[in-house]
């Protein structure tokens, strides 16, 4: 039996926004990475920087478009800037994001304007991937906070979603480079080492948490009984976590490029399933500790479902925008060109 | 050596007594501040429930909906049915629920835009042209006593009947109890019946180990359901 107002409140779209948070915070690392990779082929490191900033940024502008269409009245929460409560994580939260919206925005600015030194797109680097860790951090303090939802309740939370942005980065990253069409295999070594890692840490934090979990789930309904196992055992921890560390752990040799893409897709499909399983699934324990009443979780999917796929198209819009007015593709060329003179040479 | 140890006593003396008087005047502050609080003008309101008195009429549930204009499938207060022990020893009980205005409230601190406060009387209060919906505080609340508003798209919850406190009325749902087992009044008054239950009784209140320090109390939750809310 659950109480009688008990809602899954935040649905399918708040699970959207915060993984594409997570994967733009993600980037952002991949991108200050790169910014201080050291490789005598300077063209491929700043393509495939500016691969990475394309592909935040795009990914970027759709978070607080869903965040709008989630609040229903998306105009009133410009009160925030009017009457910020500072005892709420929310505020500091919004300015962080808009300061990394500017910062994405400046970025892709420079790039157009081919304005970008080295330096330069380090400070950018930089200031990108703090304002997206602390991002990250904020959305797993706020869970954190709530003592409505005893799953949600732990100080783990904001570590485990500041770590979850380090594979999740790197797989869209391999997605990335493999739709622009650019595998630099330098690149993509440091990448996959940085997966392997990001990866890695994910598993034992995740597993932290869900022994900790365990340990306090005496009595409270376990993922079989909230109907999670498939999303839980079999997307999050099996395809998206268990499956492309072990491909990139055991596979030693050079990978195919679409194996890669491949790794990529489930690492971030997985990425989309630990949001679900903990955003919807902290919801579907009741405060009495039993499972919430069927009528009450018709809120996952429905319009919020419409929300979450029209935040992804917008994403998806936003990236093809940005890459036909960014000049990633002209860098190519001017590679090529490099790479050619250096032959004839 | 003499003449200074004969100065040094003094010096101790008079720290001692400086401390004395500087402990002295501390405490006096200290009571008269408690004393004050404790006998404030201004009412800090509570309910007092008794759950042994309770008969699931539901006549309080009725009463607030009525009179707040509450949406259908929500709720300011409601009341749980419970059952205890297995049959034929089963005993069936009700917990009735709301908003327990608390003195430490974990919702009023995560609403991003301070619509959601806390008065003067203690009572956690909405101002629903401020809310923008985002559904903190109801995350926050351990009690499930909030709601988003379906027709408002704002956030609502009992609000102790305000409205009619302003024109000296008690609450619906306490006006409207059959069996007069909740009881609602100024924790502060001394004399007020609600003082005098809470003071001559054993009382208790829900989730107390989140430390929002609910001011709905509860008579006879030991007895029935042994202090667990289930």
């Amino acid at each position: 039996m659950s109480l009688p107002n008990e809602t899954i409140l935040w649905g399918v779209e708040v699970v959207t926004y915060e993984s594409l948070a997570t994967l733009a915070a993600g980037l952002a690392v991949v991108s200050l990475i790169l910014s201080y990779f050291k490789n005598n082929d300077l063209q491929a490191v700043n393509k495939s920087w500016g691969i990475a900033w394309i592909f935040m940024t795009g990914i970027l502008f759709a978070v607080p478009v869903i965040l709008g269409l989630h609040l229903e009245q998306p105009f009133r929460s410009i009160t925030i800037f009017f009457r910020g409560n500072p005892t709420s994580p929310m505020l500091y939260g919004v300015i962080i994001l808009m300061a990394w919206l500017a910062i994405s925005l400046y970025g892709i600015v420079a790039i157009k304007k081919d304005s970008l030194t080295k330096q330069k797109r380090k400070t950018l680097s930089i200031i990108a991937a703090s304002l997206g860790l602390l991002f990250v951090l904020y959305l797993g303090f706020l869970l954190s906070l709530m003592k409505g939802i005893s799953a949600w309740y732990s100080s783990i939370k904001p570590i485990q979603y500041l770590v979850s942005t380090l594979g999740a980065g790197s797989a869209v990253f391999l997605i990335a480079i493999s739709v622009f069409r650019f595998f630099e295999e330098s690149i993509i070594k440091i990448v996959r080492l940085w997966m392997i890692i990001g990866l890695g840490a994910s598993l034992l934090i995740k597993s932290i948490a869900g022994l900790s979990a365990s340990y306090y789930a005496e009595n409270v309904p376990g993922i079989g009984e909230l109907g999670l196992s498939f999303s839980y055992y079999g997307i999050e921890w099996l395809i998206g976590l268990i499956l492309p560390l072990a491909v990139l752990i055991l596979v030693r040799s050079n990978l195919n490029n679409k194996l890669l893409s491949l790794i990529g897709l489930i690492t971030v499909i997985g990425a989309f399933a630990e949001k679900y399983n903990i955003i919807i699934g902290g919801q579907l324990i009741s405060r009495t500790s039993n499972v919430l009443s069927l009528d009450a979780q018709q809120h996952v999917w429905g319009t919020s479902a419409i929300h979450a796929l029209g935040g992804i198209a917008l994403a998806v819009f936003f990236l093809i925008v940005l890459s036909m007015i960014s000049p990633v593709n002209s860098v190519t060329t001017s590679s090529n060109h490099s790479s050619n003179k250096k032959v004839l040479g | 050596m003499k003449e200074g140890d004969a100065k040094m006593n003094q010096t101790r003396r008079k720290f001692l007594l400086t401390l004395n008087g500087f402990l002295v005047t501390v405490a006096a502050a200290g009571t008269l501040s408690f004393e004050g609080k404790a006998a404030s003008d201004t009412p800090r309101w509570g309910m007092v429930i008794d759950v042994r008195k309770c008969v699931g009429c539901m006549a309080c549930r009725a009463s607030c909906k009525s009179e707040n204009n509450v949406p259908l499938g929500v709720h300011r207060t409601w009341v749980e049915e419970q059952e205890k022990g297995a049959y034929p020893q089963a005993v069936q009980f009700y917990l009735p629920a709301l908003c327990n205005h608390c003195d430490n409230p974990s919702c009023t601190k995560v609403c991003p835009v301070g619509a959601t406060y806390q008065r003067k009387d203690g009572i956690v209060a909405v101002d629903q042209s401020a809310c923008i919906g985002c559904g903190a505080c109801i995350q926050a609340c351990p009690y499930g006593a909030r709601y988003m508003d379906p027709v408002k798209k704002v956030v609502d919850k009992c609000s102790f009947c305000v409205h009619r406190l302003e024109k000296g009325l008690s609450v619906a749902c306490a006006e409207n109890c059959v069996a007069k087992a909740r009881v609602f009044g100024d924790l502060n008054d001394p004399n007020s019946e609600i003082r005098k239950i809470i003071d001559t009784n054993t009382v208790m209140t829900l989730k107390p180990e989140t430390g929002n320090e609910p001011r709905v109390f509860y008579i006879g939750l030991e007895s029935v359901m042994g202090g667990a809310f289930q």
